[in-house]
């Protein structure tokens, strides 16, 4: 009898709060399979790779992650290890951002530019090459990439006397158009 | 199987939280990778840049290559009996083939220590009321010129010797060294 009436009091209390069905829990913990394969630069969904041309040797893909890498620890097989100081240096196509996704996507590069002291280097797309190293001096704009669009970046170094190195970290943003 | 394993989940989870993970695409990538650029000397650098025979007509200043003309030690030369000048003459065309001790071909070498063949030649910004300096293949005899550079310098290949033609008409005689910007070109061949 008394049971009877525990339940009949449950069955009121569902029908005013309606929180608890039956089966309600207040938490659960369950540990799931989430399988995410991480890939080097070359192969990623967003492909970061050295180029195919001449100009490719001067980025690299250590560790699986893209660098580019004008220095000592990366000589061209001719032995240069550096720009000049005094000079513009000017290196086209050395690394090629593809997108192996499945969307459209805005990809930037922030910071593109390092600047010591009056020394600088850019990092650019190789289709607004004239906003750098050109006459006009519009600023870079997104590079809209089409799924299996890829697009090749340009090096641009200016040293008048003082730095020894320059450079930094960058970091590549891929944002789906839509 | 692994590949649809694991497209499942992303659906799973898409269809629950947010749409933002559809099968295989990103809305966004955020990666950081690193850029290093080394500033070398001119003998190690990727044009590499390098003076030839003594004398200090050309020299290696602080890593980069310089000239004077007359050179630093040209006093010492000819050994035993040194001429000493003063300088270039006036309303001439002077070429300097080699440093005053004579002892190497070329005043200075230019190698390709990049990754593609490139065709060198000189330029001068500004030659109003200095001497005007044009870089000279010495084996050729060529004037190296932005219309007419040199042949494609390899990689690896060379060096090209060269020397230094230098213009001396309208240019006013004075005690003070002239100083003059010369800018040395290497320009890839292809567009590559």
């Amino acid at each position: 009898m008394k049971r009877r009436q525990l339940l009949l009091g449950v069955a009121s209390v569902a029908g005013t709060g309606g929180l608890l069905g039956t089966g309600a829990f207040t938490a659960v913990s369950a540990d799931r399979t989430v399988s995410v394969q991480v890939a080097t630069d070359d192969q990623a969904l967003l492909a970061l790779e050295p180029t195919d041309g001449p100009n490719g040797e001067y980025a690299t893909l250590e560790g699986g992650q893209l660098a580019i890498d004008l220095s000592s620890s990366n000589p061209t097989d001719a032995g240069g290890t550096g720009v000049n100081a005094r000079a513009e240096t000017t290196i086209e196509d050395v690394f090629a951002v593809e997108n192996r996704g499945t969307q459209p996507v805005e990809v930037t590069l922030d910071p593109y530019f390092f600047d010591d002291g009056g020394d600088f280097v850019c990092v650019y797309p190789g289709s607004q090459s004239d906003a750098v190293v050109g006459n006009g001096s519009t600023g870079l704009e997104p590079v809209t990439l089409g799924v299996g669009d890829r697009e090749q970046y340009d090096v641009f170094a200016a040293v008048a006397l003082g730095a020894s190195s320059l450079g930094g970290t960058v970091t590549v943003t891929a944002d789906a158009t839509n | 199987m692994k590949k649809r394993r694991l497209l499942t989940i992303l659906g799973t989870l898409a269809g629950g939280g947010s749409l933002a993970l559809g099968t295989g695409a990103f809305t966004t990538v955020s990666a950081d990778r690193t850029v290093s650029i080394a500033v070398a000397d001119d003998a190690y650098a990727f044009l590499r840049l390098n003076e030839r025979g003594s004398g200090e007509r050309s020299e290696i200043d602080g890593g980069t290559l310089k000239f004077n003309i007359p050179g630093d030690d040209e006093d010492q030369y000819p050994s035993g009996n040194p001429t000493d000048p003063d300088g270039l003459g006036t309303d001439s065309v002077y070429r300097f083939g080699e440093d005053a001790a004579h002892d190497q071909s070329g005043l200075f070498a230019v190698r390709n220590q990049g990754t593609q063949p490139v065709e060198v030649y000189s330029t001068q910004d500004s030659t109003a009321g200095v001497p005007t300096v044009t870089m000279f293949d010495v084996d050729s005899g060529d004037l190296l010129t932005e219309n007419s550079p040199s042949a494609p310098l390899g990689v690896g290949a060379g060096p090209l010797v060269c020397g230094l033609e230098i213009d001396t008409h309208g240019v006013p005689i004075q005690d003070e060294a002239y100083d003059i910007e010369l800018t040395i070109n290497a320009v890839a061949t292809d567009g590559d």
